[in-house]
């Protein structure tokens, strides 16, 4: 997907950010506005803020009104949970889905922009990013006062965290400034970040019994 | 699916200094996207922001934000009660060397469309990392959710 090719590219504030979303296709416009409503239902289910959420519901012990997306997101989370010997924890951090709802949102907009035909795009929640489409796009890790050009990736997820107040759930803080993981799906992307900076040193293991790669910088 | 992986990342780095810019929507766009097919008629206030009624539909409203390393240009849609049908980023500037708090670095900025896009850089898309925060954004939404209370809604 080319510049200049780029047929519609809007953001709006969304998840605690800014969340982007381009799209080449006909009808590009009416593609983006469909993912954004998919973008703010995350929103209004999983967010922390608002105390009609589901989190609120989840806090307080009752899971029968959940959206049905916030069951598909506990059910992943509980999967990496597993997977990450339970270094992905969102029970432990009193069901904050921040770790994970981001990438949610990025995959359930990415689906609504291929439902609506684009043949090509990206969305990019503050970080989590995910493109999709035949042309390979350019990759870029912001990292302090820089942005490292990376490479060219397609049909990829990739999330990227810093290490500031991640917290062990059996104790002690992250040991690594940063890291990015790239996946098939950004949720899977978006929750392994964590477990890969809490155990660094399993990192490529950890992120490989779900088919993802780690990319160290520095 | 396949995903498709850079091979590896190999030294050197293209490193660009974090001094991007973005424009998504004109005032123009973003006055069809919060309101389609609405007439804009402008309204003259004393503060900096910009405001227009849409006829028969409500308030559109433009300002801008600073944050520590970030401007950005954005557009709220207010239906006729007050409530907020949308928010739309127009311009996205980051920089991290100290010329957000620049009048000129801010003034190069002025009157600039998506026609005439502002090649700062490089085509920097798809950037991961941390994550930006949209507080200053949704601040100035509850300044214009006030500006509407002080000065539009008895127009």
């Amino acid at each position: 997907m080319k510049a200049s090719s780029v047929t519609a590219r809007r953001a709006r504030p969304l998840l605690g950010t800014l969340v982007e979303i381009s799209a080449q296709g006909r009808r590009a416009g009416p593609a983006i506005d469909h993912a954004f409503r998919a973008v703010e239902r995350v929103h209004h289910a999983m967010s922390q803020q608002e105390s009609t959420s589901d989190i609120a519901r989840l806090r307080s012990g009752h899971r029968a009104a959940l959206d049905p997306w916030t069951r598909r997101v506990l059910d992943r989370a509980e999967e990496i949970r597993l997977a990450s010997d339970g270094l992905f924890d969102c029970v432990f951090c009193d069901y904050s889905l921040d770790g994970i709802a981001k990438g949610f949102a990025v995959d359930r907009a990415v689906e609504c922009l291929r439902e609506a035909g684009m043949g090509a795009g990206a969305v990019n929640a503050g970080g989590d990013l995910r493109v999709f489409g035949d042309e390979s796009q350019p990759l870029h890790i912001r990292c302090g006062a820089q942005i490292l050009y990376i490479g060219e990736i397609r049909d990829a997820a990739v999330a990227t965290s810093a290490s500031a107040g991640l917290v062990h759930p059996r104790g002690g803080t992250a040991t690594v400034a940063g890291i990015t993981v790239m996946a098939g799906d950004c949720i899977t992307a978006d929750a392994l970040t964590k477990p890969c900076m809490l155990a660094p040193r399993r990192a490529d293991e950890l992120a490989g019994r779900l088919g993802a790669r780690v990319l160290r910088l520095g | 699916m396949r995903a498709a992986w850079p091979a590896f990342i190999a030294a050197p780095l293209v490193v660009i200094p974090a001094a991007h810019a973005t424009t998504y929507l004109t005032v123009e766009q973003a006055q069809q996207v919060l309101f389609p097919g609405a007439g804009f008629t402008p309204v003259e206030l004393k503060g900096k922001e910009r405001v227009w009624r849409a006829a028969g539909a409500g308030w559109f409203v433009v300002d801008e934000v600073l944050g520590k390393h970030e401007l950005i240009t954005y557009a709220v849609g207010l239906d006729r009660q007050g409530r907020v049908r949308g928010v739309e980023i127009l311009d996205y500037r980051e920089s991290h060397g100290g010329e957000i708090r620049d009048p000129q670095w801010r003034l190069q900025f002025a009157g600039k469309t998506a026609r005439d896009p502002l090649q700062l850089d490089r085509d920097i898309r798809n950037i991961s990392g941390a994550t930006l925060s949209c507080r200053h954004v949704t601040d100035g939404v509850k300044r214009i959710l006030a500006l509407y209370e002080g000065e539009l809604r008895n127009r």
